[in-house]
């Protein structure tokens, strides 16, 4: 079952020319796409490829200025369903402490149900699930400022959580962590699609991607391919062309079969890459990487 | 330097003065400070520090930290001191040059310097004591009767929440662009006072352009969060003036009528 359609989306945001006359800039231009309920859907792109504003089009922050977006089979042009559609799609945002309201980790937390007009036992529950969820229950009487980056995406996590969205959308979540906090962040956006939640994660970390069902490639506010990781990273130079990388096991992977290692052509991650050489012959394998 | 201030930072604790109803905290610290000022002499002083020491004991909130609430104001102190020292008339008791000491001088220096320290330390309890959350829904409670004349109490104490919440935000920004700038060569250590003021222009312009761009990323999620005002908005912690609050309101008042009584019959 879909959960967001995207039809010929267009978006034009406008700019002043040096002259301060007015211009439409195009970031968005006719890209539609489909996510599956309970699926884990990974953008990728470069920096200006508007992956960004593509997110902030699926709940609603933005609205097409051409084309359709639908969640739930919710219009988003229809002010009446921006908050149905805000509910059902929550957002994590890339600066962790530019998205938290309050002073106190709970009240934080419960700033989104609050909006909702939640009866506040109802609240209390949410925000103690919510805390639980992302490992962060000895933390809620903190200050967020005192928090590292990572702990500060997962209470921004817990956050929208605690809203009870169907769909989480990640824009660009770990782009300012260190590589601890992003792996936090990663862990708990999979555990999130493991219990049914649809997830749509914005990154430029290949790895990330990898980890992904579905991935879609942007550049200059098109979409240029679709498809499972697999389908997308067998298409290393189609990609090196947009500026953008493979993982590194997908590289190292693709320049061992180049050097004559025999390796299936389905390898994504670090550990495949690891068992595909060590389990048919061990010393072989060894052999031909050092030569 | 930053994680050092404690003016306006919440302590947490589940201790009897963290309970009550913020409502009944402000207005107490607000009469607290009016009864300050009507205190005339040193003895009058003893209501408010029993008062003030039976509250620090209750609220638990470790001493060390109220002091270091009260470091960042002491110069401010000691500017008060210095001014009442020398400038009030009276009985010479010491004398270098045109500087005198008079003993009225001496006697109201005391008299200020303890009336600001427990000002000070007293209203950093209500902050110390009541989550910043707290604080905004008591003011915008007690605000509310003005909406009826257009005083818009809900924007004014959501602003009041962020301005808290983002001071430690802005604070680390400040020193991240002193840090690139003193990296440039930037001096800000020299000079006289004229020239180091104007060495701070090249930090407040960045520091404008970035509190924009926090505001506006904040907006942004915000929004993403269904805010939309206090149209149908409900809290976690709804404010209940319980049967503590009471007791608590009757000793505060018991405090105010012993502090007239001492003013008007001492």
């Amino acid at each position: 079952m879909e959960f967001v359609r995207v039809e010929d989306l267009v978006f034009e945001y406008m700019k002043t020319d040096e002259g301060g006359a007015p211009v439409a800039t195009r970031a968005i231009d006719g890209v539609s796409f489909c996510v599956e309920k309970g699926s884990f859907t990974a953008v990728i792109g470069q920096n200006g490829s508007g992956k960004s504003t593509l997110a902030k089009n699926l709940n609603g922050l933005l609205v097409p200025t051409e084309g359709k977006v639908w969640i739930d089979g919710l219009d988003t042009t229809q002010p009446e369903n921006i908050w149905n559609v805000r509910q059902r799609v929550a957002m994590v945002f890339q600066n962790p402490d530019n998205q938290i309201v309050s002073a106190i980790v709970e009240d934080d937390v419960a700033f989104g149900p609050e909006n909702l007009g939640i009866d506040p036992a109802e609240i209390r529950k949410r925000v103690d699930a919510a805390l639980e969820g992302v490992e962060m229950g000895d933390y809620k009487d903190k200050a967020p400022h005192l928090l590292s980056g990572g702990q500060k995406q997962r209470i921004a996590i817990a956050g929208a959580i605690a809203m009870q969205p169907e769909c989480i959308v990640f824009d660009e979540p770990t782009a300012m962590l260190d590589p601890r906090g992003r792996s936090e962040v990663l862990k708990i956006a999979l555990n999130l699609n493991r219990k049914g939640m649809t997830v749509i994660f914005i990154t430029h970390f290949m790895e990330e991607a990898a980890c992904a069902d579905h991935v879609i490639v942007m550049d200059g506010g098109k979409l240029r391919m679709e498809g499972t990781p697999r389908e997308i990273f067998a298409r290393e130079e189609e990609l090196k062309a947009l500026n953008l990388d493979v993982p590194a096991a997908v590289q190292l992977a693709s320049q061992l079969r180049a050097r004559g290692v025999d390796l299936p052509d389905s390898i994504l991650t670090a550990e495949e890459l690891v068992d595909a050489l060590t389990q048919p012959a061990p010393a072989e394998a060894a052999e031909e990487v050092s030569s | 330097m930053i994680r050092d201030i404690t003016l306006g930072q919440f302590y947490p604790g589940n201790s009897v003065i963290h309970k009550l109803d913020p409502r009944v905290k402000i207005l107490a610290t607000l009469l607290y400070i009016v009864a300050l000022f009507v205190v005339k002499d040193f003895a009058g002083f003893i209501a408010p520090l029993v008062l003030l020491e039976a509250v620090i004991i209750m609220s638990k909130v470790p001493r060390k930290y109220i002091w270091r609430g009260l470091r960042p104001v002491l110069i401010i102190i000691a500017f008060t001191l210095a001014i009442n020292l020398f400038m009030v008339r009276g009985e010479i008791i010491w004398q270098l040059g045109v500087l005198h000491i008079t003993r009225e001088g001496v006697r109201t220096a005391a008299f200020m310097g303890i009336r600001l320290v427990l000002l000070i330390i007293g209203s950093s309890m209500l902050t110390l004591t009541t989550r910043p959350i707290g604080l905004t829904d008591g003011i915008e409670a007690l605000l509310s009767p003005f909406k009826k004349i257009g005083l818009p109490a809900h924007e004014l104490a959501m602003m009041m929440t962020i301005a808290l919440r983002f001071i430690p935000t802005l604070l680390e920004e400040t020193d991240k662009i002193i840090k690139a700038q003193q990296a440039r060569g930037a001096d800000f250590e020299s000079g006289n006072l004229f020239r180091r003021a104007k060495a701070l222009v090249p930090i407040l312009v960045p520091l404008f352009i970035s509190a924009f761009r926090i505001a506006q990323d904040l907006a942004m999620a915000m929004e993403a969060r269904c805010y939309g005002g206090n149209v149908k908005r409900t809290r976690m912690n709804a404010m209940k003036f319980a049967r503590r609050d009471l007791i608590a309101a009757i000793l505060f008042c018991a405090f105010l009528a012993i502090v007239v009584a001492q003013r008007v019959l001492g």
